[in-house]
């Protein structure tokens, strides 16, 4: 079986203030289909640097990501769009939801991008496995950290992805309404068999996933 | 993806941003600008059609010879001869009488023959509004009037009027005369009647104010023959189709570009605002572009969408702003009903398309550059909002603008020197402006940042000055409308009323000119008789110019000027008349012989200097006089003023007929009636109607302009709108903290309203300023008149505006009061 996301010797460096600055360095992954993984580590020690490569938002300056298969460290941005609408999803921090569009429209969208069949119903099915049915017509603002992070989950959800990414999904939240989410995103993850890649300061959420991996200066490490 | 399923990803993303309301203002502005564009767009095509279309029957013929004499039968003779139709028509202003009623009327006698070409409609059924065409003018005995005339006489169909010495029977209304000709006697209204009644109405004694008409119809080639082989006095002319109607359609020409100017004023303002919401538009979809990218969508896919977007907000404007535009281009045309021609054609499909197209060169210049970055925005901003991306450079947007303004001004005017020459004059003095505003901004703060302020006030001030050059573009589109504004009110309601109530109570009313040298001394007697105060008599002799120093005015260029393409009326007075004022020259030199005092501007327009000698041609007879003195003239003093005042041997050679003005009480209108009957032959002009008259043109000039207005002054607001929506996330995220530092709404309303109330002042202050300055080189510049600066203005336009701007900021901000300050704050968190 090929596993979701392989990555070799990745290395990213970026000029901060004319000077060439290290954020990632040999750093080698590999992540199975249905896996769940936590990285873990201090604010600035390269987490959300890493997710972006990953996910293929960024390009690295050496090294290969084979993301579902495909080898996408050298290809165009819009290339990787490409493989990034065959089957990845993300959910982020601060929710991303559409301000001008009801939750249900927001759950569509990615359906309607990927150009898939009867987009309303799944959008409908899927709010009504996190629970928000009733709010499927509310735009974002009348809706709480928690209910928008729902919204945001069953939007990350649609289309049933390949691979999911989430940016401190809990970070925004409560630490109630926190757990709920967590208890949200790994109950649809083993239904679904998503792969799950997040990136996380808490412990407690990391503990919740099969393997953990800690981000120090840019260097990577199993935490077994 | 497919194109087909962009498409409608794009549609249905619109739709549902149209409905959370995020589209609300662009969309207003973009209305606003296609409203203003296609209103004028389609009121000027009508009206240009409509003059397109009368000047085919506007001459009634193919060619026209006018005289101030009778027409030489020789001419008739040699047209006979040619082959060429022919008739005549006889017109001149009368009054006309129905018992005590009068009214000066614009009579025109025709000839058999008449009309030639063109329409004549009368009816002689007072139900009937259609009427019929004729082919021949009123029968003698008969007159035709004009409703007009008809209802300030107080007369039906079956009555009589007086002409002159001769009663006339009311047999038929005219509804409709295509050969009328538009100079000012066309403001009178009609009467027509028969050629062979006018010798028994004795209305055209020797020396009246006379129009006669040679109307011909035939080849080209029989035509141009008699026109060169007519030898034509300077009171004769031939008359093409090319300057007929001149005055009437160089008036309204003038109303189209002013309305013209106000329209693109409206475009500009509701482009900027366009812009300003474009840009926030932009800078709030960066997420959603991320996103987008996130969820697999190419660079290409996402602009293709954003472009497919405006191109439908532009359709859905154009079709919405056409119907808006019809209405109102109706209401123009109803407001200006009595100035315009009776049946104005529909507009060609052209004009409208024209109109409406403002809407795709307003987003294409004023929206598409803000929205470009945002399919450069990196997919990374997802996670890291802090990359954004990098906006057009400040020098292209302008010049994209620039280029876009341009563009739909030369579409509207077809002159593309005349559209870069006003685009970078406009900007130069905008941009000056706006440099001088923000600098003065900018010391303001400065000066401000020393002082210890209340907390509210430190607020407001730093809040207009941190984006000086902003708030400056704020202050200068509030200011530019509102003086605007103000300086058309004010020449509406104030001019004339002005100008009247400074004219003393016994100022002269009535003017008689053609009063004949038998009938003067007896004329004058009975004016004393009736206690009415007059003016002199004046002799007045029918002139020329023809040179000056033996050089001719069309040698000169001078030629076309209004004072010297017809017939002057000059008199020879040894006493400096009233209202007159010598300002070179000495006035005691007309005692000596071949003398000439000149008006001093019109001596100053035409190039005329003391010691000159000028060639004029009176009754037929050259004079050669030399100007020994230059008058100023007070010319709103209502009595009659002349340009040229002869010395009295140039005088002694010619015949005289005469003129003056004279106050008649209201009251005393019978006695005026019954002077009409004893003089028929002299013509008398009530100045009071004349006066109504040109003010009720005014007024609806005016009204029209002030309509147009409407649509500028909602676009300045729509910017304030726009920047102060752009404004909000700002001003949401500053209340929030302020709230959280423990600030109570009051305060924060307190210093919004401070702003406000700042940037109200300064705009009214600034356009009041702009608005005295105008209205005083009106007033001293153009009419003579003392100039009063304004009194209540001062402190009613500041108040309205600030009230204004309360308003509007108490609806867009309530947000700023009313979200809780935690959920501002964790929405901008990360």
């Amino acid at each position: 079986m090929t596993s979701s996301l392989l990555i070799r010797q990745l290395e990213k460096t970026v000029n901060s203030g004319g000077q060439p600055l290290t954020i990632l360095q040999g750093i080698d992954l590999e992540i199975k289909p249905s896996d769940t993984v936590a990285i873990v580590g201090a604010s600035g020690s390269g987490k959300s640097t890493l997710l972006g490569l990953m996910a293929g938002l960024d390009q690295p300056t050496a090294g290969e990501v084979h993301l579902l298969g495909q080898r996408i460290d050298a290809l165009s941005e819009d290339e990787r769009a490409a493989v990034r609408g065959q089957g990845v999803s993300f959910v982020f921090q601060n929710f991303q939801l559409l301000g001008g569009l009801t939750a249900l429209e927001n759950v569509m969208l990615p359906l309607e991008i990927r150009g898939q069949a009867k987009p309303r119903q799944q959008a409908q099915a899927l709010l009504q496995e996190v629970g928000l049915a009733a709010r499927a017509h509310h735009y974002p603002n009348q809706l709480s950290g928690g209910e928008q992070q729902r919204v945001a989950i069953a939007r990350a959800f649609a289309g049933a992805p390949k691979i999911l990414f989430a940016d401190e999904p809990t970070g925004n939240l409560d630490q109630t309404t926190g757990a709920q989410i967590e208890d949200l995103l790994f109950a649809l993850n083993e239904q679904t068999g998503t792969t799950l890649v997040l990136v996380t300061h808490d412990p407690e959420l990391a503990a919740r996933c099969q393997r953990q991996v800690h981000m120090t200066d840019g260097r990577l490490q199993e935490v077994l | 993806m497919s194109r087909w399923a962009e498409l409608r990803l794009a549609l249905r993303l619109l739709w549902r941003e149209a409905r959370s309301g995020e589209l609300t203002l662009i969309v207003t502005a973009l209305l606003l600008a296609v409203v203003a564009t296609t209103t004028i767009a389609v009121f000027s095509a009508r009206l240009d059609a409509a003059m397109q279309y009368r000047a085919n029957d506007v001459l009634g013929a193919d060619m026209r010879v006018r005289s101030a004499t009778p027409i030489p039968p020789e001419w008739q003779q040699q047209a006979d001869a040619l082959g060429l139709q022919h008739t005549r028509t006889l017109s001149f202003a009368s009054v006309v009488l129905h018992d005590e009623a009068m009214n000066l009327a614009a009579i025109k006698a025709v000839d058999e023959g008449y009309p030639m070409r063109g329409r004549l409609r009368v009816t002689d059924r007072a139900d009937d509004e259609q009427g019929t065409l004729r082919q021949q003018g009123p029968q003698s005995g008969e007159a035709w009037l004009e409703p007009r005339l008809m209802a300030l006489l107080g007369v039906q169909l079956g009555d009589e009027v007086e002409v002159g010495r001769l009663a006339l029977r009311i047999v038929g209304v005219l509804l409709e005369e295509s050969d009328r000709s538009g100079n000012f006697y066309s403001f009178n209204p009609r009467l027509m009647m028969n050629w062979h009644d006018i010798a028994a109405s004795g209305l055209t004694e020797a020396g009246s104010r006379l129009n006669y008409r040679l109307l011909l119809q035939g080849n080209d080639t029989a035509l141009q023959q008699l026109q060169n082989s007519l030898v034509l006095e300077p009171n004769q002319q031939i008359e093409t189709i090319q300057d007929s109607n001149q005055a009437l359609s160089n008036a309204l020409e003038k109303a189209r570009q002013y309305l013209s100017l106000a329209a693109l004023l409206a475009v500009v303002l509701a482009s900027v605002a366009v812009a300003i919401s474009a840009q926030s538009y932009a800078q709030r979809h960066y997420d959603i572009s991320a996103l987008m990218r996130t969820f697999g969508l190419a660079q290409a896919q996402i602009t293709r969408i954003y472009t497919e977007q405006l191109l439908i907000l532009a359709v859905l404007a154009m079709v919405a702003g056409a119907v808006l535009a019809f209405s109102l281009q109706a209401a123009l045309i109803w407001l200006l009903q009595d100035v315009l021609p009776k049946q104005l054609p529909h507009a060609p499909w052209q004009a409208w398309l024209l109109g409406t197209s403002s809407a795709g060169i307003t987003l294409l210049g004023f929206a598409l550059p803000h929205l470009y970055p945002l399919a450069r925005v990196s997919p990374l901003r997802v996670l890291r909002r802090d990359l954004t991306p990098v906006p057009l450079q400040g020098w292209v947007l302008s010049a994209v603008a620039m280029l876009a303004l341009t563009g739909l001004l030369w579409l509207f005017t077809g002159d593309v020197v005349m559209s870069v020459g006003v685009m970078l004059g406009g900007a130069l003095v905008l941009l000056l402006l706006l440099t001088l505003l923000t600098f003065g901004i900018g010391r303001w703060r400065q000066r401000l940042q020393q002082r210890d302020l209340p907390l509210t006030r430190r607020f407001a001030w730093q809040r207009l000055t941190r984006n000086g050059r902003q708030t400056a573009g704020q202050i200068l589109a509030l200011a530019l409308t509102l003086m605007i504004m103000v300086v058309i009110a004010n020449l509406r309601h104030d001019l004339l009323a002005d100008w009247q109530a400074s004219l003393p109570d016994d100022a002269p009313n009535v003017f008689a000119v053609n009063i004949q040298p038998y009938e003067k001394a007896q004329f004058e007697q009975s004016l004393d008789e009736a206690g009415w105060a007059r003016q002199t008599l004046y002799p007045v002799y029918p002139s020329r110019l023809i040179a000056v120093n033996e050089r001719t005015v069309e040698e000169h260029g001078i030629s076309e000027d209004p004072a010297v393409n017809r017939d002057l009326i000059i008199t020879s007075v040894t006493e400096l008349p009233k209202g007159n004022r010598v300002e070179s020259g000495r006035w005691q030199a007309l005692q000596e012989a071949g003398q000439v005092s000149v008006e001093a501007r019109l001596a100053q327009r035409l190039n005329i200097a003391l010691g000159d000698t000028l060639h004029i041609r009176s009754a037929g007879q050259d004079q050669y006089v030399t100007v020994s003195s230059l008058r100023s003239i007070d010319w709103s003093s209502l009595s009659p003023n002349f340009y040229f005042i002869f010395s009295p041997d140039v005088a002694a050679t010619l015949h005289p007929n005469y003129m003056t003005s004279f106050h008649v009480p209201s009251e005393q209108q019978a006695q005026l009636t019954q002077l009409i009957r004893s003089y028929p032959g002299v013509t008398l002009l009530d100045t009071q109607a004349i006066i109504e008259q040109i003010q009720g043109v005014l007024q609806q000039v005016t009204l029209a302009i002030e309509l147009i207005l409407l649509l500028v002054l909602i676009a300045a607001v729509l910017v304030l709108v726009a920047a102060l929506l752009a404004s909000l996330p700002g001003r949401l995220r500053e209340g929030a903290m302020l709230r959280t530092l423990g600030a109570g709404r009051t305060l924060i309303q307190q210093a919004q309203r401070s702003e406000l109330t700042l940037l109200a002042l300064m705009s009214s202050g600034l356009a009041l300023i702009g608005a005295e300055l105008m209205m005083a080189g009106v007033y001293q510049g153009v009419l003579n008149i003392p100039y009063q600066p304004f009194g209540w203005h001062w402190l009613v336009l500041p108040l309205i505006t600030v009230l204004l701007l309360w308003g509007i900021g108490r609806v867009l901000m309530r947000p700023v009061l009313t979200v809780s300050p935690l959920h501002v704050l964790r929405d901008n968190r990360s």
